[in-house]
């Protein structure tokens, strides 16, 4: 699914030619800190088709969530746990999504509404569920891009590959009609991160890592470890699960 | 407890041949046919896929098969009666499957991750034919019996294969939302049926054919309130106009036509759907309901104080709620911005439950209206609701606010300042033939629409005076 996602998002936002921290970690910083980076966008720009994202996602201007969002160090790493379980899969759309963005200190739970993370480029990251939006493109003013590395392991990665492309997230058309991805869930938008999960009868991660390129041009390598807590193993070797989903451990560090 | 039942559009494997439901190697399989030969079941009594084997029935075969066979073809035989058409048969898209022609049942272990799923054999053109798999056991499932499942299960899944018969692959909130209705007719106690409408009443402002993303939008089960609604007004008739214009029609345009037939439009019926949705749970009152409101929970609301504003987006064919603690006295509702198309209501409460609107209105352009025609309305609480009755393209946004004059004071239109000083309103009564800042269309009880244009007029103007005299005054 990862190969066609990235074929079927042809829309590139912003490219780190010469723009990334190019692997500079400046030493023992591996927190990204201390790094100049030239910004890749500095004011927001218009969020279009937002009437219909609002129904198509379950936006609400009236709620903030209150998803728990911790972060712990983990060696060079930080391990953050996001609860964007949504109140579980019956509930999940009455409920806002969580927004968090990553920060030198680990990532941080931003405190808006759906409606105006519109206007808003404090976050980097919004989850819900299994989706999980980045601010720029379709989803929100700023230009928060990802770029898949399906062929290497998440340890591996020490650099910021020359002239990679990020893309923003990219799932409606002109006409505004949503682009779903390849998973053949209904409604499930083509977003820029579709890669760090299938679906084969439960949410199962690729362990797909991403380069994700902040507004501010600082990139950061991530993986989502697990979907399902401390449970994402069941789901992975059996194709099946009964336990809760939308309990996010992401693994991530800048670089 | 009905989980993730969906239609499968594309050609499947049966669950004795492969495929994501099967059956083991290990399964020893048995089949049994219902007692009008309309269907077979076919079930495992050893294996991964064992189904419940108790016989309390004694008659050699299992009760569970057996209880499958009999509602799967007491089902068929309703939908007969109330005029849909038959599944599409296996010899009508050329093959005999499952060792005969009858409507096939398989029963198979789901694990948890459903309940029941129709699939395809073929097609001919959008028509479909196909089969049932279903739950072998229910263990882990939130069904009070196996028989509740069992009665959940045919009625909703066979409905799927009728839809087939029509058009495979309808829009997912007139397959789910049919089907969802489809259990309510065969059982009218289906506790299922009560909790998945819960899940319209839940998210009443999203427009009724834009469920939300995900695998399981439980929004799409829950129209099944709406076509319930259609069947109180208009009988089950209208549903199976529907289906025929499924044949032709897909999604809206499907509904304009069963509508027409039925002789009403959307316009008509939207308002007094969404009115009924308000007389649920523990708001029931006089106002006119479901006869099983009391089943239902209250809708949702968006915000409750004793003065109301919001900046709302009023979907399409979907409705907002809202609580107004009211301490007495004049009451107004206003807005800057262009309401048209919008419909606005006022339900008191009485004791305890909700009663038959004061007031409804539709404004034309921004403006201020008097709901109390410059008398008082009493001290209590009400229930306003605005919704946008009729098909379009985008969602109405506006800023409103409703209580006394100060409470409404930042949702007033702003006068231009050529306006200024310049009233040349005086003489203008009611129907005053000049240009007027809101019109009004109104429904309410004992007065012309026109009357209420007054006091808007007045209250403008004061507004207008304050501008032009600027803020030193």
């Amino acid at each position: 699914m990862v190969a066609m996602l990235v074929a079927m998002l042809g829309v590139l936002g912003c490219s780190g030619d010469g723009k990334d921290s190019g692997g500079s970690t400046g030493g023992t910083d591996s927190t990204g800190g201390g790094t100049e980076v030239e910004p890749i966008c500095e004011q927001p720009a218009e969020v279009s088709c937002q009437d219909e994202m609002i129904l198509d996602l379950s936006l609400h201007d009236d709620k903030v969530s209150d998803g728990a969002v911790e972060t712990a160090e983990d060696g060079a790493d930080f391990v953050t746990t996001v609860d964007a379980s949504g109140g579980g899969y019956d509930r999940y759309t009455q409920e806002p999504w969580v927004y968090i963005r990553f920060t030198e200190t680990g990532a941080e739970r931003v405190d808006i509404d759906d409606e105006t993370a519109f206007e808003s480029m404090d976050w980097d990251m919004s989850l819900r569920r299994f989706i999980v939006r980045l601010n720029g493109g379709s989803s929100g003013p700023s230009c928060v891009g990802a770029a898949p590395l399906i062929r290497q392991n998440y340890a591996d990665i020490s650099e910021v590959p020359d002239g990679i492309p990020y893309a923003v997230d990219a799932y409606y058309t002109e006409d505004c009609t949503i682009i779903n991805d390849s998973s053949g869930l209904p409604g499930s938008p083509q977003v820029s991160m579709s890669g760090w999960w299938e679906y084969p009868g439960c949410v199962k991660t690729t362990m797909t890592p991403f380069l994700i390129q902040r507004a501010d041009g600082k990139v950061l390598k991530l993986v989502v470890e697990s979907y399902y807590g401390e449970n994402q193993l069941e789901c992975n070797e059996n194709d099946s699960t009964r336990e809760p989903g939308g309990f996010y451990i992401l693994r991530w560090r800048f670089l | 407890m009905l989980w993730l039942l969906h239609v499968t559009a594309a050609l499947a494997q049966r669950p004795d041949e492969g495929g994501l439901y099967a059956f083991d190697a290990e399964d020893q399989l048995r089949q049994l046919d219902g007692p009008a030969g309309l269907v077979r079941v076919t079930y495992s009594i050893e294996g991964p896929n064992v189904t419940d084997l108790d016989d309390d029935d004694g008659s050699g075969l299992p009760d569970f098969p057996e209880l499958v066979a009999f509602h799967a073809e007491a089902v068929l035989e309703m939908y007969a009666e109330l005029g849909f058409r038959a599944p599409i048969s296996e010899e009508e898209i050329g093959e005999v499957l499952g060792g005969s022609p009858a409507f096939d049942f398989y029963l198979v272990d789901f694990g948890g991750n459903a309940d029941g799923q129709f699939s395809t054999d073929g097609c001919d053109g959008q028509v479909c034919g196909g089969f049932m798999v279903m739950e072998n056991d229910f263990q882990g499932y939130g069904y009070a019996t196996d028989e509740d499942g069992i009665r959940t299960l045919t009625s909703h899944e066979l409905f799927h294969a009728v839809q087939a018969a029509y058009r495979a692959g309808q829009e997912s909130w007139i397959a789910e939302g049919t089907a969802t209705w489809s259990e309510y007719q065969y059982d009218p106690g289906s506790t299922d049926f009560f909790r998945l409408c819960d899940a319209l009443l839940d998210d009443p402002g999203r427009s009724i054919d834009q469920p939300p993303a995900g695998p399981v939008p439980a929004f799409a089960y829950g129209t099944a309130l709406f076509w319930q609604f259609l069947t109180e007004r208009h009988g089950p008739a209208v549903i199976v106009a529907l289906q025929e214009a499924e044949d032709g029609a897909d999604g809206l345009e499907a509904v304009d036509v069963a509508l027409a037939q039925a002789g009403t439009t959307w316009e008509a019926e939207w308002p007094l759907f969404v009115s009924w949705n308000l007389g649920t749970g523990g708001n029931q009152g006089s106002l006119e309901s479901y006869p099983f409101a009391n089943r239902l929970q209250s809708v949702t609301e968006e915000q409750r104080g004793d003065t109301l504003s919001d900046d709302n987006r009023f979907y399409p064919l979907a409705a907002t709620y809202y609580t107004l603690d009211h301490p007495g006295g004049p009451l107004w509702f206003a807005t800057a911005d262009d309401p048209s198309g919008l419909q606005f209501s006022l339900f008191p409460e009485v004791d305890g439950g909700v009663a038959p609107a004061i007031r409804s209105w539709a404004l034309e352009a921004p403006g201020a209206l008097d709901l109390g025609e410059a008398g008082e309305i009493p001290a209590g609480t009400y229930k306003f609701m605005g919704t946008y009755p009729q098909r379009a393209d985008q969602s109405v946004k506006i800023a409103f606010c409703v209580g006394d004059e100060a409470a409404i004071a930042p949702c007033l239109p702003v006068a231009d300042s050529g306006d200024s000083g310049d009233s040349g309103e005086s003489g203008e009564g009611p129907t005053g033939g000049k240009e007027k800042p809101g019109g009004c269309g109104c429904d309410h009880p004992g007065g012309a629409p026109g009357l209420l244009a007054l006091p808007l007029l007045l209250l403008l103007r004061r507004r207008r005076s304050v501008t032009a005299h600027g803020p030193a005054q």
